[in-house]
């Protein structure tokens, strides 16, 4: 086992020497300690800050990896060869992205903002592509014949297709990035997660309460966020459904046809014949 | 309607192909058997790959075909002898052709799609509806008016009163106003062709193109019969050439002016329907493809 005159930080640096219990792990996390929020509150903006970046940055990067799996022009073994490749980097840990850039450009948050998108980027390349792969162009050939410029066909014969899947994408994603904006906090990339894993390392467990509380509501404000935006989420249901179609005139009911002059006489009405 | 408009009604639709080898969009949308000279390898990504030209003849060859104003043309045939391919070639979606077509007094490009003002001019009806099913009714045929709306102005929603009372005018003609407000994924089969049909027309097109499925199905005695005299209908009320894929002779010879035979991608038989002799008749008759979907005789009922 390394030390720390190795030069090499030991892995139980930032945690507690003894277990606290379950009760008072339980008791802990039920009282936040509101006296964090002010500490919590500007790292809390540095994490959505830094989501926000890596999820717009991961989008341009992912819609360029898009256009070039969807490209005609590349001949096929490049394209796998690329496919391969964001399917390797999308195996990747953000946590592990992130520590190793630490490492490589320092602790705050351009490393976790770079780790973040880098694992977005395979995630969402490879989603965009399949939503893509699905698109029927009927329609905007349709629209192509009819005059429509490449913008409008864009517009009303693509987008109608993709945006539902496309929005649910990137809500997940967004989602996701929100998290993983926590956790690379741990390997000092910036963000609620250096809080949090300093609050466990030291055993205040309120405070630990207090930013799990702020990521908790965090998420929750981001889906309803998501919902209002009418991308499929967990609220999609209720908030963004469709509404009703009016009401259209009622069904014409079919006329009632006569049965069939040559149609078998039951035997009971045979009977009746025969006693008549 | 305007100067350029009113000057492309007097121009006849002139088509002379010497041979369309290969092409983008050749091999997509055919129904049948793939256009000869092409072959669709499966392997390669590239356009030049995939369409990589055979040594068959091409899908078309040596067309000299001239279509004038008001004129119902019905294009015959077997499947697979270019009827489609024409069609397309008329729409500018065909690219890699050798050779000259004009359209409406416009040279269409072997390389490139026409230009926007031509490609709203002519209106195809194709076997497939393309509706936009989370649209109504209305919204589906205004997208016919995308050719003539300004660009921005379209992305955010504007349209004209102009573009509406053309829409509705095109949806009276169809038949379909009743469903204005209906979403396109509620309808019957035979409303989305009458809503695919309202959205050429609300294009207002110099020339109408049908392919086979849409302007006649496999039972000519069914809608799909009256929806072939409905098109020429709408063709000679518009005073527009209407040319559109036939696959049964006796609906050609019923409701079209002039009838066009094609058998391997050449022209076999170009003539008005009035001057057709009886060998004509029977070559017609001879050249059409059996029809299968015939409906049954009804099976006899034994009643005691």
């Amino acid at each position: 086992m390394t030390t720390a005159s190795d030069g090499d930080l030991p892995w139980e640096a930032g945690l507690p020497g003894a277990p606290i219990g379950l009760d008072a792990l339980l008791a802990g996390l039920l009282r936040p300690d509101p006296g964090a929020l002010g500490e919590a509150v500007p790292l809390l903006a540095e994490t959505l800050a830094m989501a926000l970046g890596a999820a717009i940055i991961a989008l341009i990067l992912a819609g360029c990896v898009t256009a070039m799996l969807r490209s005609r022009a590349l001949p096929a073994l490049p394209v796998k060869i690329l496919r391969a490749a964001l399917v390797m980097l999308g195996g990747l840990p953000c946590l592990a992205l992130a520590a190793l850039l630490v490492l490589a450009i320092g602790p705050g948050y351009p490393a976790g903002l770079s780790a973040i998108a880098l694992s977005g980027v395979p995630f969402l390349a490879l989603r965009f592509a399949a939503t893509l792969a699905g698109v029927d162009a009927t329609l905007a050939n349709a629209l192509d014949s009819a005059g429509a410029a490449r913008v409008q066909r864009l517009r009303f014969g693509l987008w109608p297709q993709i945006a539902p899947e496309l929005g649910a994408t990137l809500g997940e994603w967004l989602t996701r990035a929100v998290s993983q904006a926590v956790l690379v906090g741990i390997v000092g990339a910036g963000g609620l997660g250096a809080m949090l894993f300093s609050a466990i390392g030291t055993g205040a467990v309120g405070k630990a309460a207090t930013v799990l509380l702020l990521i908790m509501v965090t998420t929750l404000a981001l889906s309803l966020i998501a919902a209002a935006m009418g991308w499929p989420g967990p609220f999609w249901d209720r908030a963004s459904t469709p509404p009703a179609a009016p009401p259209t005139a009622p069904p014409v009911t079919p006329p009632v046809t006569p049965p069939p002059l040559d149609r078998r006489p039951s035997p009971r009405r045979l009977r009746r014949s025969r006693r008549d | 309607m305007d100067r350029a408009d009113s000057l492309t009604r007097s121009k006849p639709v002139v088509v002379i192909v010497r041979g369309v080898s290969y092409g983008d969009e050749v091999d997509e949308d055919l129904g049948g058997p793939h256009p000869r000279g092409m072959r669709r390898t499966g392997r390669g990504r590239g356009s030049a790959r995939r369409n990589r030209p055979t040594d068959h003849a091409g899908a078309l060859h040596d067309i000299r075909l001239i279509f004038h104003d008001t004129e119902c043309v019905a294009l015959l045939g077997a499947p697979g002898a270019g009827q489609n391919t024409l069609l397309r070639l008329l729409n500018g979606q065909l690219r890699g052709w050798s050779g000259a077509a004009f359209v409406l007094g416009q040279a269409l490009s072997h390389s490139r799609r026409p230009p926007r003002p031509h490609r709203r001019r002519v209106g195809l009806l194709a076997a497939e509806t393309a509706l936009c099913p989370h649209r109504t009714v209305a919204e589906n045929v205004m997208l016919g008016r995308l050719g003539h709306q300004p660009v921005l102005g379209s992305l955010i929603g504007r349209t004209g009163a102009s573009d509406r009372r053309i829409v509705a005018e095109a949806m009276a003609e169809t038949g379909i106003d009743a469903l204005a407000v209906k979403p396109a994924d509620a309808l019957a089969a035979e409303d989305r062709r009458a809503v695919a049909l309202a959205r050429v027309l609300a294009q207002e097109p110099r020339l109408l193109l049908a392919d086979p499925c849409a302007a006649a199905g496999p039972d000519p005695r069914g809608f799909e019969a009256e929806g072939f005299a409905h098109l020429c209908q709408i063709a000679r009320h518009r005073r527009i050439p209407l040319i559109a894929a036939c696959r049964h002779p006796d609906l050609a010879l019923r409701h079209a002016d002039r009838v066009v035979l094609m058998r391997g991608g050449a022209v076999a038989l170009n003539s008005s329907v009035d001057a057709l002799s009886a060998q004509d008749r029977a070559q017609l008759m001879r050249a059409s493809p059996p029809d299968t979907t015939a409906p049954r005789p009804p099976a006899l009922r034994l009643v005691v």
